[in-house]
């Protein structure tokens, strides 16, 4: 028999990612908490739990339905939950996305590659932030630069490729000195750390990985 | 109407913010808040859904102004109305005023019908207001003409400032002597916050630029020696001037701009100098004692040079005082002299009070006070605390002129009810004017712990706290409702918090009730729990001491200065006269004893009448023993004094300042040929007398088994004996660590006397103010130390110390105090 190879995304995967969003933010809770709390307001990591709870509460209504759908959800839920600027922008990345998986049950590796990075590019547009400025875009730039499909790939290697590159991102920050929200109150002092906004970006693409069929 | 939508991160600031609204509007207005996340709003966050609910809310044909707090406040105000219809999106802004004050004028505006634009326009608004309100208090002067013309048509650089805490006072008064000497009309303007150009001759206009790190000033330069100005200016604001300069890389202090620098001198304590808690509304004994004189005057040219002679006077004053600090303290004290002297000279002060002269007629006194008065407001209205402080700086520069105008000074206000008196510092006779049961406690912002009027305090027994000007840094004593200080630590309190109040006064009342105690047991002779017996005796400087030290419990005097009998006079005085004196305290003290010391003065006690060749050490020169060698017939006299006073009374004889035996011998020498020729005369007086030496320098300390032969006693002088063998000078208040007597050195000294001592079975006293430390007493008796003489309000303090400890537990104290290796750790030992 052929094995498997994950080349698409379905709508069970999807809300398989979510649960595991709600998890994974939970545990990271302090770590992001402790990341904002050197340069921002330290809520970030009980922001990111919050939104992502009240997203596994909706799961069950939005379960059956197509992946543009369970987007649109998840968007509005942490739009009106999160609290921070985090909930605007992840808000507007599954907002951007959800129009292009409207009526989809299943996406290739090429829709979700396209996909994200519509998010991506809506996620930028509403934060007016461009790389280098210390915030979750430094993470998700390169990251979904790397979901781009190569030759024989697969849907899990591109996501290995894509976290690779967001924790690279991710590490770049740390020197950085921040120039949008409310790290940027600190201006120099904000250097030395990572920024949170990049961490729970990592994690949210781990939990993708996680969320696909083994195999 | 145009609706009104609040957003903010916080329930509780959006409610307030809308209460505040509505008190300003009514209900008429369309107002939403959307703030709040999670259950019942109560988390920090904002909701984009709620966000366009509410502009839904409020929306009618004339459209929303939204007003936003910060952050997510503004990404979830734009999120929502990506969630609206098209057609609703269209008459909604979005108003980046700040948000109380926008909101308010935003909705007053609103009410009256005004349509969406203006509406913003006028939230807009309520910053520039605010803007000016408190610009106009801290602003920079306005540029005078010829300022603005040299700024025009000057060169110019540009300059990135590097000292960490900005252009601070010290830096700018550099910058401000180093660009005298040019000709050229040079003006500085700080081009990161827009303020200038001023003039770099005057600090107070530097100040008004509030130059911080990392700011770019620009520097203009008109006249024929402009280029080599801007080029020496140059190098000294890229050199720091003066201030070391930051490390380039990983420059985290650069929060500078977000937040204030703390003065790093900030302290919560001054040096303790008689102990007892105080707690009490404060009198700041400096402010208003001047009396300005306010009449107008008709002929200005006399009163503006009348003007120029006190700055000149009062600057001179200023020199002569910055070298004495210089000598006493260091360079780096006595800089702040220097900036004060730069402050005189501040062309913009002196204009200030001559435009006074001129315009409104003022006399001299009262336009230089406006004018002073002027400047340092102008500085304390400025949020760098360095140049806050220099407000400080310019009123003492105001008062110092004053005092050279001959201004009177209004007589202190008699207290009529219990204060804690602050004041720079207090000459003795304010002190001696001082009444005593409105006086809770004393803080001098200067003074020292060994000066005139800190004895005088002790022995007052006043709770005292000196050197405590950086415990107001940055605030006036007057500012302070309730004061507290320790008088045995140092630590002062403005306005304490209740509890702390609380621990105060219950300590307070325990040191009362001990004070007390002590008091009743202090006539009993002075031995340990065990009954060891130590002579606790008492340190007089006047014949009329001796009566209150018995009362005081004292079993004797175990030094009396004489220096009373030979200060403050033209001549020295007569046989007869120094006799007297001490004759009458050999009447009061019965067959008690009285230890006399000889004359001590040199160092810092000068006799007019005794001319000596100037010193550079004074304390390493001749003083005491010394100028008695050299002035025989002076000492001979006091000698023949003492002798005949001692008739029928305990006298004995102490000599001060013995290096060795030479010296020793010597003093007895003149000793028995005084005594001969009494005999001679036949003039009853006491022989033999006993006689010892004062252990003050460490060379007769390590000789002491070989003066012990030849003295009946010693007494050690616990600190001139620390200043030498720690060759730290008493009076430096830098060399605080090394003026302990506590240190173990010193304690090993004292040992070495106590051994050397035993060898001939004399006793040995300590008659420094170590005595009648609580810790140091009982060290001393654990080192076999026989007698303790100390200032009187000590003895029963002491006695009672004494009675509570076991000659065996105070030995061992003294065998571990020996093992320490510094005064702090000796110290620790008993905490």
């Amino acid at each position: 028999m052929e094995t498997m190879t994950v080349n698409s995304l379905d709508s069970a995967t999807v809300v398989r990612w979510m649960q595991h969003c709600a998890e994974t933010y939970q545990q990271h809770k302090d770590e992001l908490t402790a990341l904002d709390a050197a340069i921002g307001d330290a809520d970030h990591g009980a922001n990111m739990a919050r939104g992502f709870t009240a997203v596994q509460g909706k799961l069950d209504g939005l379960k059956d339905k197509d992946i543009g759908a369970i987007f649109k959800g998840v968007a509005m839920t942490l739009i009106s939950t999160v609290g921070g600027a985090s909930g605007p922008l992840y808000g507007t990345f599954f907002l951007q996305a959800a129009s292009g998986a409207n009526g989809k049950t299943s996406l290739t590796q090429e829709e979700v590659a396209a996909d994200f990075a519509a998010g991506l590019k809506g996620l930028m547009s509403r934060g007016k932030a461009v790389v280098g400025e210390k915030t979750m875009v430094d993470a998700l730039v390169p990251a979904l630069d790397a979901l781009k499909p190569v030759a024989n790939d697969t849907l899990a290697a591109a996501l290995d490729r894509a976290i690779a590159a967001a924790r690279k991102g991710a590490d770049s920050t740390v020197p950085m000195v921040a120039k949008k929200g409310r790290a940027s109150y600190l201006g120099e002092r904000s250097a030395g750390h990572m920024d949170p906004g990049c961490l729970s970006s990592v994690l949210l693409l781990e939990a993708l990985k996680q969320a696909l069929p083994s195999g | 109407m145009v609706g009104l939508v609040l957003v903010s991160h916080s329930r509780a600031l959006a409610l307030a913010t809308q209460e505040l609204v509505r008190s300003m509007t009514g209900p008429a207005l369309p107002l939403a808040i959307a703030a709040g996340v999670g259950e019942e709003h109560r988390e920090l966050g904002t909701d984009a859904v709620e966000i366009s609910e509410a502009i839904l809310s409020v929306q009618g044909p004339e459209g929303v102004v939204v007003l936003m707090d910060m952050g997510s406040a503004v990404l979830s105000s734009e999120t929502a109305l990506d969630l609206l219809d098209e057609s609703a999106r269209a008459n909604i802004t979005f108003c980046p005023a700040p948000f109380v004050e926008g909101a308010v004028a935003a909705g007053v505006t609103a009410n009256l019908g005004a349509p969406r634009e203006e509406v913003c326009r006028e939230a807009l608004a309520s910053l520039q207001q605010k803007n000016h309100a408190l610009a106009e208090k801290s602003s920079t002067p306005a540029p005078s003409e010829a300022l603005q013309k040299a700024d025009a048509a000057g060169q110019t650089i540009r300059l990135t400032v590097p000292n960490l805490h900005g252009l601070h006072a010290r830096p700018a008064a550099r910058l401000i002597s180093e660009t005298r000497p040019f000709h050229a009309e040079i003006t500085v303007r700080n081009l990161t916050n827009q303020r200038g150009p001023v003039s770099v001759r005057s600090l107070s206009s530097l100040a008004s630029l509030e130059i911080l790190q990392d700011n770019e000033i620009e520097v203009a330069a008109t006249g024929d020696d402009a280029s080599s100005a801007l080029e020496k200016i140059s190098g000294l604001v890229k050199g720091g001037l003066g201030d070391p300069l930051p490390p380039r890389n990983g420059k985290a202090p650069a929060a500078a701009q977000a937040e204030p620098p703390v003065t790093p001198k900030q302290t919560d304590r001054g040096v303790p100098v008689a102990e007892g808690i105080a707690i009490g509304p404060g009198t700041h004994l400096e402010e208003a004692d001047f009396e300005i004189p306010q009449n107008k005057i008709e002929n200005d040219a006399p009163e503006i040079a009348r003007l120029q002679k006190a700055v000149a006077d009062a600057r001179e004053a200023l020199a002569t005082r910055q070298a004495q600090m210089r000598a006493t303290v260091g360079a780096a004290h006595a800089e702040i002299y220097e900036a004060q002297a730069l402050a005189l000279q501040d062309p913009e002060l002196i204009d200030r009070a001559i435009s006074f002269i001129r315009a409104d007629h003022d006399n001299t006194a009262l336009a230089w006070s406006r004018a002073n008065e002027e400047i340092a407001r102008r500085y304390e209205s400025l949020q760098d605390p360095y140049f806050r402080a220099r407000g400080a700086d310019m009123k003492d520069i105001g008062r110092q002129v004053l005092e050279a105008l001959g201004v009177k000074r209004a007589p202190a206000k008699p207290l009529s009810e219990p204060r804690i008196l602050v004041a720079p510092d207090f000459a003795p006779s304010q002190i001696a004017s001082l009444e005593r049961k409105f006086v809770l406690g004393v803080i001098l912002l200067d003074g020292g712990p060994t000066a005139h009027s800190s004895i005088l305090l002790r022995a007052l027994n006043i709770p005292t706290v000196v050197q405590a000007r950086e415990v107001f840094a940055g605030r006036s004593p007057d500012s302070v409702q309730t004061l507290a200080l320790d008088g045995s630590t140092g630590k002062v309190w403005l306005d304490p918090a209740a509890e702390v109040l609380a621990d105060l006064r219950a300590r307070q009342v325990d040191q009362r009730q001990r004070a007390a105690e002590d008091k009743e047991s202090c006539l009993q002779p002075g031995a340990t729990l065990d009954g060891h017996r130590v002579e606790i005796l008492a340190n007089i400087g006047h014949a009329s001491e001796a009566r209150e030290a018995l009362q005081a419990g004292a079993e004797g005097v175990g030094l009396l200065r004489t220096e009373f009998l030979f200060l403050e006079r033209d001549s020295a005085p007569t046989e007869e006269e120094q006799m007297e004196a001490l004759r009458s305290i050999g009447v009061e003290l019965k067959e008690k004893p009285l230890t006399v010391r000889t004359l001590d003065v040199g160092g810092d006690k000068k006799l007019p009448y005794v001319q000596l060749a100037p010193e550079e050490n004074p304390f390493l020169g001749v003083r005491a023993i010394r100028l008695c060698f050299q002035q025989e017939d002076l000492f001979a006299t006091q000698l023949r004094a003492i002798l005949r006073a001692g008739h029928q009374h305990e006298f004995q004889i102490m000599f001060p300042m013995i290096a060795d035996l030479s010296d020793l011998r010597r003093a007895k020498a003149v000793l028995e040929k005084v005594h001969l020729q009494l005999e001679h005369e036949k003039i009853p007086h006491l022989w033999p007398i006993k006689t010892g030496i004062m252990v003050e320098i460490p060379s007769a300390a390590i000789a002491a088994e070989a003066l012990a032969e030849q003295v009946d006693f010693f007494s050690i002088g616990t600190n001139d004996l620390t200043q030498y063998a720690l060759a730290a000078d008493r009076g430096n208040p830098a060399l605080l660590p090394y003026q302990d007597s506590l240190h173990p050195a010193v304690l090993h000294l004292i040992q070495h006397v106590v051994k050397g001592a035993a060898r001939f079975n004399r006793p040995v006293a300590i008659c420094g103010e170590a005595a009648s430390d609580e810790l140091a007493a009982l060290i001393f008796v654990g080192l076999g130390v026989h007698e303790l003489s100390m200032t009187r309000t000590k003895i029963a303090r002491i006695k009672s110390v004494l009675r509570q400890h076991k000659l065996g537990d105070v030995q061992q104290l003294a065998e571990k105090a020996l093992a320490c290796h510094t005064a702090g750790e000796v110290r620790a030992l008993l905490r």
